[in-house]
């Protein structure tokens, strides 16, 4: 049982009864903070709630906290010296074995993320349309660059059970990550592109489309499975009567 | 009976902007006010950027039909929130942005007064010199000795001044004593322990950060004495063969070399560091737009 769960209950119960009322706000889940075992902090990034044999389950995107600092990471470093970081933290993708019991299921993915200084890292996950694959988009930027990492995690993954600890001390059988299905390395040096604020994915016809929240208008970027190749999305601006 | 119009501000620039259908009214203030009477590109580069130099520089507003100052812009003051833009500085309720925010208002600044051939650079760590590298240290930082124990493996040598005992006197451990908050290391080796440079020594990075690398009261920035001390990358402004660095109203430097050296004290790869060399250069200066 992880303690902090109990805490992030009721606001779960809140968004999962929202979601299926059509007036949800997902992005309010980032709202939501739990703490593990270690006492590390937890943040659910996107949820998803779908039907299976008649019972209800939910895809949960978690960021976990795992990083170590002063002595910790100078004593992990020295145990490890051909290492030069620890990662900051884990993108960590789950699957609630009901609705409701949210500390008990699998694990289908897990990320680790160690940013530079002023990285800022964003994630969301949307659900295939036959409901085999979950999508993941993890868009890391700086300034100019924007950096897309693409996944897709076959619904039937189970690399952990859930919940599980991310400690240091086993850092070396930790889940294995896997690479990407696609990625984009981007300059974007002759528009503004400010802040991004929110990463979010969503299934289109053959491909999927990043849209990338900022202070100012979104960048979007498509990528078409058929062809894995990405093209840059305008935004056209068509009037309403 | 109101007056038909509203009164507002004339300005008279050394030429035509060069993108007059896009000029910010605080950015050809800056150029047309400092740079009053100058008849020469150049001079009115040294007056716009003596503005930037003494790091305070304010939006302008309409106030009454008058041009007032307004609030101070920052850089990197507020970083949750710091913005990456010249247009969202100049119009952001706090004012705070990033480096490329900063080298904008400047280079936009020039070319408002119609002289062009400001460059925006773009600033990273080398990878062909220093593979790994995935950042540098702005200035102040100290690289501090520390005490290792000897072949007895036991600590003899208690911290002195606000020096950290790592590892416990007449316990075991290989790090026996980490120099402090200054950076300096104050104690001494005693028994057998020696003083070391550098806990991963003869590695291309020698230090960690934060153990004996140590960061210390920082080059002050735009409205902000302490910036943060680590970064991917960086923007600076070219013109005329000089580097001006308006994030920190720091400059101009006659060259690239020049600039690295005032700016940095190391590299580092993650949480490894090591010291510049400045005798060649380790960061990577690359245009990214032209004005």
């Amino acid at each position: 049982m992880i303690p902090g769960l109990r805490r992030y209950l009721g606001c779960a119960m809140i968004t999962f009864l929202a979601v299926f009322s059509g007036v949800g706000d997902l992005s309010a889940c980032n709202l939501i903070l739990a703490t593990s075992e270690s006492g590390k902090a937890m943040t659910l990034l996107s949820s998803v709630p779908f039907r299976e044999d008649g019972t209800t389950r939910i895809l949960n995107l978690w960021r976990i906290d795992v990083d170590l600092s002063g002595f910790n990471l100078l004593a992990y470093l020295r145990e490890h010296p051909d290492r030069s970081d620890f990662p900051k933290s884990a993108l960590v993708l789950t699957e609630s074995a009901d609705g409701i019991n949210l500390e008990q299921g699998k694990v289908l993915w897990i990320s680790l993320l160690t940013p530079g200084p002023q990285q800022m890292i964003h994630a969301d996950m949307c659900y295939s349309s036959n409901q085999s694959v979950v999508h993941v988009v993890v868009a890391a930027s700086h300034t100019i660059h924007i950096e897309l990492s693409l996944f897709s995690i076959p619904r039937k993954s189970n690399i952990a059970k859930w919940p599980m600890e991310l400690k240091a001390s086993n850092h070396d059988s930790w889940p294995k990550t896997i690479a990407p299905k696609a990625e984009l390395k981007t300059i974007q040096a002759s528009q503004r592109i400010s802040r991004i604020k929110a990463a979010h994915l969503l299934e289109q016809q053959d491909g999927l489309l990043v849209v990338l929240s900022m202070e100012e208008a979104p960048l979007q970027f498509y990528y078409n499975i058929s062809t894995s190749s990405w093209s840059k999305v305008s935004i056209k601006h068509e009037k309403i009567d | 009976m109101p007056a038909p119009f509203a009164p507002c501000p004339v300005y008279v620039t050394l030429k035509t902007p060069v993108d007059a259908a896009d000029a910010y009214h605080t950015l050809v203030h800056i150029g047309s006010t400092k740079a009053k009477g100058e008849t020469t590109p150049n001079g009115v580069v040294d007056k716009i950027w003596s503005e930037f130099a003494d790091r305070d520089v304010r939006r302008v507003k309409l106030q009454n039909g008058k041009v007032v100052s307004d609030i101070q812009m920052t850089y990197w003051k507020t970083p949750s929130t710091t913005c990456q833009d010249f247009q969202a500085i100049l119009s952001k309720s706090d004012g705070d942005g990033s480096c490329i925010a900063w080298s904008q208002l400047l280079a936009r600044a020039i070319s408002d007064q119609g002289v062009s051939g400001a460059g925006i650079y773009e600033i990273t760590a080398d990878t062909t010199v220093n593979p790994g590298a995935n950042g540098f240290m702005v200035k102040h930082w100290r690289f501090g000795s520390h005490i290792t124990t000897g072949k007895d493996g036991i600590n003899n040598s208690p911290a002195l001044g606000d020096d950290v005992l790592y590892t416990p006197v007449e316990t075991s451990g290989a790090i026996a004593v980490l120099p402090g908050a200054n950076g300096i290391l104050d104690s001494l080796a005693k028994g057998d322990d020696t003083v070391a440079d550098g806990v991963f020594a003869g590695t291309p990075y020698p230090y960690v950060v934060g153990a004996d690398a140590i960061n210390q009261s920082g080059i002050p920035g735009q409205g902000n004495p302490e910036p943060p001390e680590i970064f991917l990358n960086h923007f600076v402004v070219k013109y005329g063969g000089s580097i001006y660095d308006p994030s920190y109203g720091a400059g101009p430097y006659t060259s690239e070399l020049a600039h690295e050296n005032a700016a940095i004290d190391g590299i580092v790869n993650g949480n490894r560091a090591r010291k510049n060399d400045t005798s060649k250069m380790e960061l990577l200066y690359t245009l990214r737009a032209s004005l």
